[in-house]
């Protein structure tokens, strides 16, 4: 392979036709997914009867089977809708699961004397949520929701197994021109390592500094 | 469309093969890359000057890129030079990536482990490997011990992404069976219903073994 | 003593009220009356529903029976936010609001639920922690203080709602040895500034000292009531003379 096939392969193909897929599909699932995070892991922390039961079984369901069932089942059954939705639904839901555990998690951290001062200060019910509870349940939750954004990421290379051209498809699709798949595949590693890494890095830098400057040590 | 029950009884077998091979994968996995695990976990532990940076960088790659990617890597790219089996690679593949995962939790138990632990190895004559057999690992496995055993689900379900170096395992089996069938809805419920069995049975091993371990240890947590 | 009696107003009424967790009655028909300027301290051994009383006064816990009034005002839950108002708490354990600094720890009620001049506030806050000697930890995030500064921060947080009441959960049983006396200072100087305050605490020194009256509680009921004097001194209950004789011992 000359440098100018590497030149196609990295710079055109991969980063400049698979990447701008692959980044959509991070940021829709990563947003999906947040979404159901945050909204169903407070409905969790107020522990209502039959809803809490029900999202029970949601979380279960998505942390006992392979995305790649999910991903496959509703391939097949949605005749409509183009492989990016499909993927971004499947991803969504199954990350979103997670996200929701961590959600209840870091509601259930904040300790019940935060939500005691607050109403003894008589501070509104909204007060108390989006300046006091949130806040906190975010900051707490940073670390895990970095690890599991980086999960997300790696997991939205499932997409090209059904034909999402992001970036692993676009290179599977090289290999029959260039027969040099070691090579190619170990980019696409690298493409996917650079993404997480950095992730994982900012992830840390975070609870380095905002958190720990915020909340201190014990607290996280 | 609904469930239909008739393809239950037809692909019987098929589901069978599938959660058999699946449970194989799994199970011939966890052994190798707990081991893996342990080994990597106490060198990134312990830090040797030569190859605990190698050690290091093996398990933040692994950790930090797609399993079917690497799959990919194995098999299409490592295969052409190496030549081995796909069920070979496919083991490989977990035990590299599930391992990396693993040696992070060992190497966390580890280091929660008290200083003077090693201390008092070391004033009783025995040197640093031996005091790693003998008494470290032990007692990180005993710490780790529940994410370990949960380590296993997660290798239970990343063995769905033998399906793509033709390994026909439960997720492959679903996928032909759709395809003979067109009945998604029956294919992959089925499936779906297998995986989340085995993961619960997991999830019972885990809480058995948590039992058991706090009916030996004294209560160190007092109630408030 | 007498004249002032005539013309003392009541604060806080509680009225034959009990409170039961499950089958536990943790306050068994229990009445008091708190007066203006008074300083009424609780004692009495854990689990005899001291703090559970406190709490009950500004709808922390609900009760089972009875009536508690705030100024003639019976408390309900429909009156209970804006009755709060009205009543500063003081928690064992701090409960500062973690995410925030001491400044809007301190502003955030006033500003948001009085909709108080911010600049002003802040000015107030900065003289208050001047008082108490922590005006340099303004913008210090409550994991940066030490328990001693934390509650005294507290204490200014209730005190910047103006409080009418103020009630104190054991202000320093969560505290190192060093640090009871700065808050247990504080406290004081509450009282000298003539607060109504209602306090749980083990100090039985302080509450020599400071209190108007104390109260001794046992088995979910109010067991003795009396002036500080009187109920050091010329007590004839036998078990508050047990509980005092182990107390004081330490």
């Amino acid at each position: 392979m000359t440098m100018d096939d590497r030149y196609n392969i990295i710079v055109k193909t991969m980063l400049g036709q698979g990447m701008p897929m692959t980044l959509k599909l991070i940021f829709a699932c990563l947003f999906f997914a947040l979404l159901i995070g945050i909204v169903f892991g407070t409905i969790r922390s107020l522990k209502i009867p039959v809803v809490d039961q029900i999202l029970e079984f949601y979380a279960l369901v998505c942390r006992g089977i392979p995305t790649i069932i999910v991903l496959l089942f509703f391939y097949a059954l949605l005749t409509s809708g183009t492989q990016f939705w499909i993927s971004v639904l499947s991803i969504s839901l199954v990350e979103g699961a997670y996200m929701m555990e961590i959600v209840k998690g870091g509601f259930l951290s904040v300790d019940k004397g935060q939500w005691e001062a607050a109403k003894s200060l008589s501070l509104p019910m909204w007060h108390i949520i989006t300046r006091i509870v949130l806040p906190q349940v975010f900051l707490v939750t940073i670390p895990a929701l970095m690890g599991q954004i980086v999960m997300l990421v790696k997991g939205t290379s499932v997409a090209a197994t059904i034909g999402c051209m992001d970036v692993l498809r676009r290179a599977q699709l090289l290999l029959p021109k260039y027969s040099y798949p070691l090579e190619i595949y170990a980019y696409v590693l690298v493409i996917f390592f650079i993404m997480c890494h950095f992730l994982t890095w900012l992830g840390k830098k975070l609870e380095r500094t905002v958190v720990k400057r915020i909340m201190g040590d014990q607290n996280v | 469309m609904t469930f239909d029950w008739s393809i239950v009884s037809r692909y019987g077998s098929r589901f069978l093969s599938g959660t058999l091979t699946t449970l194989q994968y799994a199970a011939i996995a966890i052994v190798i890359a707990v081991i893996w695990g342990i080994v990597m976990g106490a060198i990134s532990f312990r830090k040797p000057k030569l190859f605990g940076p190698i050690v290091r960088a093996y398990i933040c790659f692994f950790r930090e890129t797609p399993l079917l990617v690497q799959l990919y890597f194995l098999f299409y790219g490592v295969s052409r030079f190496i030549h081995v089996p796909a069920g070979v690679m496919g083991v490989i593949g977990l035990v590299l990536n599930d391992g990396a995962f693993i040696a992070e939790i060992v190497r966390g138990g580890l280091q929660s482990i008290d200083v003077g632990q090693s201390e008092a190895a070391y004033v009783h004559g025995f040197n640093k490997f031996q005091t790693m057999i003998y008494f470290l690992i032990p007692q990180a496995l005993r710490k780790v011990l529940d994410s370990i055993i949960n380590m296993l689900s997660t290798i239970i379900k990343d063995t769905s992404m033998l399906m793509w170096i033709t390994i026909t395992e439960l997720t492959y089996q679903c996928n032909q069976i759709n395809i003979y069938t067109f009945n998604p809805i029956t294919s992959y419920l089925v499936g779906g219903v297998i995986y989340l069995a085995l993961f619960l049975i997991v999830q019972m091993i885990r809480k058995l073994f948590n039992r058991k371990r706090s009916g030996m240890q004294p209560i160190t947590t007092r109630g408030v | 003593m007498i004249k002032m009696s005539e013309t003392k107003k009541t604060v806080v009424s509680l009225q034959h009220i009990t409170k039961k967790f499950g089958d536990l009655t943790v306050l068994d028909d229990m009445s008091l009356d708190v007066y203006e300027h008074e300083v009424v301290v609780l004692c009495g051994p854990s689990g005899g529903g001291k703090s559970t009383l406190l709490r009950t006064i500004n709808g922390l816990e609900k009760i089972n029976d009875g009536k508690i009034f705030y100024r003639g005002t019976e408390i309900t839950s429909h009156n209970i936010k804006t009755i709060r108002k009205h009543i500063g708490m003081v928690f064992q354990q701090f409960n500062l609001f973690n995410n925030l600094t001491v400044k809007d720890n301190l502003i955030i009620a006033p500003v948001k639920t009085q909709k108080k001049n911010k600049d002003e506030m802040l000015k107030k806050a900065t003289e208050y922690l001047d008082i108490f000697g922590i005006s340099d930890k303004l913008d210090a995030y409550p994991h940066q203080l030490s328990g001693g500064q934390k509650q005294r921060v507290a204490i200014v947080r209730s005190l910047m709602m103006e409080p009418d009441l103020m009630l104190f959960d054991e202000p320093t049983s969560a505290l190192d040895p060093e640090m009871i006396k700065e808050v247990l200072d504080a406290i004081r100087r509450l009282s000298r500034m003539g607060m109504t305050m209602i306090i749980v605490t083990h100090e039985m020194g302080f509450a020599r000292e400071v209190a108007s009256r104390v109260c001794f509680l046992e088995g979910s009921k109010i067991r003795v009531t009396a002036s500080a004097t009187e109920f050091f001194e010329n007590t004839q209950d036998e078990r508050l003379q047990q509980f005092l004789s182990v107390i004081l011992r330490h």
